[in-house]
């Protein structure tokens, strides 16, 4: 059975305080300076904690929670999960608690971690993006990623769908090293759709976490693991965002941690694109190619907009089609009613342009152009 | 007092030759008949007794036997009602004819001594003539349905009298009809591939399943044309031929209460519906009967909303598309039926049915995607050679009169030549394995590039190669070309939409 409460030491305090609800890194940082230690918060009774500005209400709840015996239990079942070799936990007292993150001021009391740590590579560059991405926004967030992995860079992201995906996926092909930070325990697998890349990263790469193991997904942790993945990064990138993408969250955070944010522009039209640009309108670097980002002063190297070798083969129907494709994204039927011909001919054509990396296919086969 | 005749039933898909013996006795007058009847065989007791009293002869008031040897086979079904009163005529001499013609006897009786037809008389008929070459001597109205059989000597009659009629007549003068020969409709009337806008690539699709027996994935937004592009596919395949007419009328009439007029006249095109249990569609019951593949014998199966499906129902579905045919075993005997039919299914790409609209925007996310599509099991998906996504139109080509539309019968012309290229080499494009596919579908370095290419830049599933192949060498066939070349490949690959992992979402 447990002892009191003093038996347990600090970090076993710390742990425990964190699966607490309602006692964010806020509260948790707030209470540690008035307590000397998460001991000391433990030991505080329902009155000392109304004096430190809690509610009288949550101050009871807090305190039946603080000798409830099952909450203690998630704690020990954690600990031996670590000392499996399951995950590592990281709190501010320990030596590998990621020093970016000590200087922010809502930094997670606790970390989890699974994979390689501590990180491969000290500057990462945080790249994020919608959910609902463009072929676009794919094509620009392989190409900053495969940059970024060549010149000894680490990536940061949050595992959701779309660009997320895209940049953790990259990453991991090209060799580098990728840091996904998750708004859930590690026990929970979310979006189910990366179930695969989740036990990827864990391996070749580091899943982050500020929730405890067991802890569900929920729509509000999602905003609030941004800031660590601005944190962990020395900029943020936008890769496409629309009006209301979670990604303009982290640029904010960014922004006020200290970290550059940079944005990707697309067209005016494009939906997808009117964060970016709101951020740029805001005072955010314009990104066009990864030195923008790495302020590196060396040659500039803009993006290749499909090298003039691959144009060399290009047949002058193929060229039409190209031309017709920029304007918007088409159907072979209306390909073959803008320019006849029949469907085996140009369904050949549209191949071999696909296989140069000219156009891409959307849902419903319409064919788009890439430059 | 003894008399023998011959007759027959079907057990399963086979036919068997029965003999019906009736022996007449001394004793208390009865009536009984062994040799596992069923009901319906052993109801034939009263049948028989009023139609030989209304057709004008005594039922002989003795103890009346009839057996049906061989006596420990299951005998279904009223086959038997004309053999036993004949029996039982000859047994009882009030009918004494000058002689007796080598015949197996079939037919039910009515009550006034009319002849009514029996059920499945073309399995049964063409069986029997396989086994044993006799005449039949059958109800008048089956004569038509086994008419078509070559070289089978039948007679037919309307009644009992007139069987009796000629039995006494010196010379043997059947009461048949005209054979009628026999000729397959040629286009299915209801929809022409001019009826339908747009959707090239789908109709290419559709040429290239009919050309080389490819089954096919449609796949596409509600509304879309699936169900319409899958109509206008048995305009375009050949005529059918009179061995293949012969094969799926046989399955038809056993597997329903059938009695047409003559053979089928245009391939089977069935749709069951989504709730269709697995026995449904391959087949089932006590005694095991045809289900939709094996009417579809010969013609196209058509799933719609193939997702909703029960997933059994489709695992079903596996060996039959492999093999051609289905096995099965049921409580009271087993079968083998035929399924030889080009599988046509069409799905949504999403469970909200708008992923690809133009104008719709999809509600779903990916994993519902995901989980929507991992309904149809990976081997399922591997059995279709082709999948295609048919695009919603847009609201002006609705309305728009089109460039150029190519109407059946020229689709069907094409095919039918591709088919012949086919049956030179002994072996339908989407059956060809192995050693088939080396030696027909030789790869030049260029098409393994182009494929190289293909899985390395697209992310196209190498597991796919083999079918690509094959709808290639469709493809080359269709243009009458012996090589396979780069194009067809390329064409090949951008039919088959589900090999390429899709990532973008607008």
């Amino acid at each position: 059975m447990h002892g009191k409460v003093s038996d347990y030491p600090e970090r076993q305090a710390w742990l425990f305080l964190n699966h607490v609800p309602y006692l964010g890194p806020m509260r948790f940082h707030k209470l540690l300076i008035a307590a000397q230690s998460a001991q000391g918060i433990l030991k505080m009774s329902a009155l000392e904690l109304t004096q430190a500005d809690i509610g009288l209400d949550l101050a009871a709840h807090w305190r039946a929670c603080f000798s409830d015996p099952l909450r203690w239990q998630a704690v020990e079942k954690e600990e031996t999960l670590e000392t499996r070799g399951e995950f590592r936990i990281l709190t501010e007292l320990d030596a590998e608690y990621p020093d970016p993150l000590r200087d922010v001021s809502d930094r997670p009391p606790v970390l989890y971690v699974r994979g390689i740590w501590p990180p491969q590579l000290d500057r990462r560059i945080g790249l994020v993006g919608t959910r609902h991405a463009t072929p676009y926004g794919i094509q620009i967030a392989e190409q900053f990623t495969r940059e970024l992995v060549s010149r000894q860079m680490g990536t940061v992201s949050g595992l959701a769908a779309g660009i997320d995906t895209v940049v953790h996926e990259t990453t991991l092909t090209a060799k580098g090293y990728t840091m996904a930070v998750l708004g859930h325990g590690l026990e929970h697998r979310f979006p189910r759709s990366n179930v695969a890349l989740f036990k990827r990263i864990g391996n070749e790469g580091a899943l982050v976490t500020e929730f405890p193991y067991t802890m569900a997904p929920q729509s509000h942790h999602f905003p609030r693991r941004n800031r660590i993945i601005s944190a962990l990064s020395e900029a943020v990138v936008v890769i496409e965002a629309g009006e209301k993408s979670g990604a303009l969250i982290t640029a904010r955070y960014a922004a006020e941690q200290g970290r550059d944010v940079f944005a990707v522009p697309g067209r005016v039209f494009q939906e997808t694109s009117r964060g970016c640009h709101r951020l740029i309108k805001e005072g955010a670097g314009l990104a066009t190619c990864v030195d923008d980002f790495l302020g590196s002063k060396a040659a500039h190297q803009e993006p290749e907009i499909a090298a003039a070798s691959t144009m060399e083969n290009v047949t002058d129907a193929e060229r039409f089609l190209l031309k017709a494709l920029a304007e918007e994204p088409m159907t072979v039927d209306d390909i073959m009613e803008r320019m006849g011909g029949s469907v085996d001919v140009w369904l050949e054509s549209l191949l071999s342009l696909e296989l140069r990396k000219l156009i891409y296919v959307l849902p419903g086969q319409r064919y788009g152009c890439n430059s | 007092m003894i008399a023998k005749v011959e007759s027959a039933c079907l057990v399963g898909m086979e036919a068997e030759p029965v003999c019906v013996e009736v022996s007449l006795a001394k004793g208390l007058p009865s009536f009984s008949i062994v040799g596992l009847p069923d009901a319906a065989v052993r109801e034939s007791r009263d049948r028989v007794v009023a139609a030989i009293r209304n057709t004008g002869f005594e039922f002989p008031t003795r103890k009346v036997t009839v057996n049906l040897a061989p006596a420990e086979l299951r005998k279904e079904g009223a086959y038997f009602d004309l053999a036993i009163a004949i029996g039982i005529l000859m047994a009882s001499e009030a009918i004494q004819p000058p002689r007796w013609p080598r015949a197996l006897w079939l037919g039910e009786l009515a009550l006034d001594g009319s002849l009514r037809p029996v059920r499945a008389a073309l399995p049964l008929a063409r069986g029997l003539f396989e086994k044993l070459p006799q005449a039949l001597v059958l109800p008048y109205e089956n004569w038509q349905q086994i008419s078509c059989i070559e070289g089978l000597e039948a007679y037919a009659f309307r009644d009992l009298r007139s069987v009796v009629e000629w039995l006494h007549q010196s010379e043997l003068k059947p009461e048949i009809g005209k054979r009628t020969a026999w000729q397959p409709r040629s286009v299915r009337a209801s929809i022409d591939m001019a009826d339908i806008k747009g959707q090239a690539q789908a109709k290419r699709a559709l040429e290239i399943a009919a050309a080389g027996q490819h089954n096919l994935l449609l796949m596409g937004p509600p509304g879309t044309g699936k169900s319409m592009l899958a109509q206008a596919l048995p305009g375009i395949f050949p005529e059918w031929s009179y061995e293949e007419a012969l094969e799926a009328t046989q399955i038809h009439a056993l597997g329903s209460a059938y009695i047409a007029q003559s053979l089928l006249t245009e391939r089977p095109f069935r749709s069951p519906h989504q709730t269709a249990s697995p026995a449904a569609l391959i087949g089932g019951g006590e005694m095991p009967l045809p289900g939709e593949i094996s009417l579809a014998h010969q013609g196209i199966l058509f799933l719609d909303e193939l997702p909703e499906f029960r997933r059994d129902a489709l695992e079903a579905l596996r060996q039959p598309l492999e093999e051609g045919r289905v096995h099965l075993q049921r409580v009271r005997g087993k079968a083998v039926y035929a399924a030889q039919f080009l599988l046509v299914a069409a799905m949504n790409p999403c469970p909200c049915g708008y992923r690809g609209h133009p104008r719709k925007d999809c509600i779903c996310t990916e994993y519902q995607v995901q989980r929507y599509r991992s309904k149809i099991s990976g081997p399922l998906i591997d059995r279709m050679d082709l999948h295609v996504e048919v695009p919603a139109l847009k609201v002006d080509e609705l309305f728009k009169s089109q460039v150029s539309v190519e109407a059946s019968a020229a689709v069907q012309q094409r095919v039918i030549r591709a088919r012949h290229r086919q049956a030179l080499r002994g072996v339908p494009n989407a059956r060809m394995r192995g050693t088939d596919l080396k030696r027909y579908c030789p790869l030049s370095s260029t098409v393994k590039e182009i494929l190289g290419a293909a899985i390395d830049r697209l992310g196209f599933s190498a597991r796919a190669l083999d079918r690509v192949c094959r709808v290639a060498r469709t493809i080359a066939d269709l243009a009458a070309s012996d090589a396979v070349e780069s194009r067809h490949i390329a064409e090949a690959i951008q039919l088959r939409a589900l090999d390429r992992p899709a990532r973008a979402s607008h």
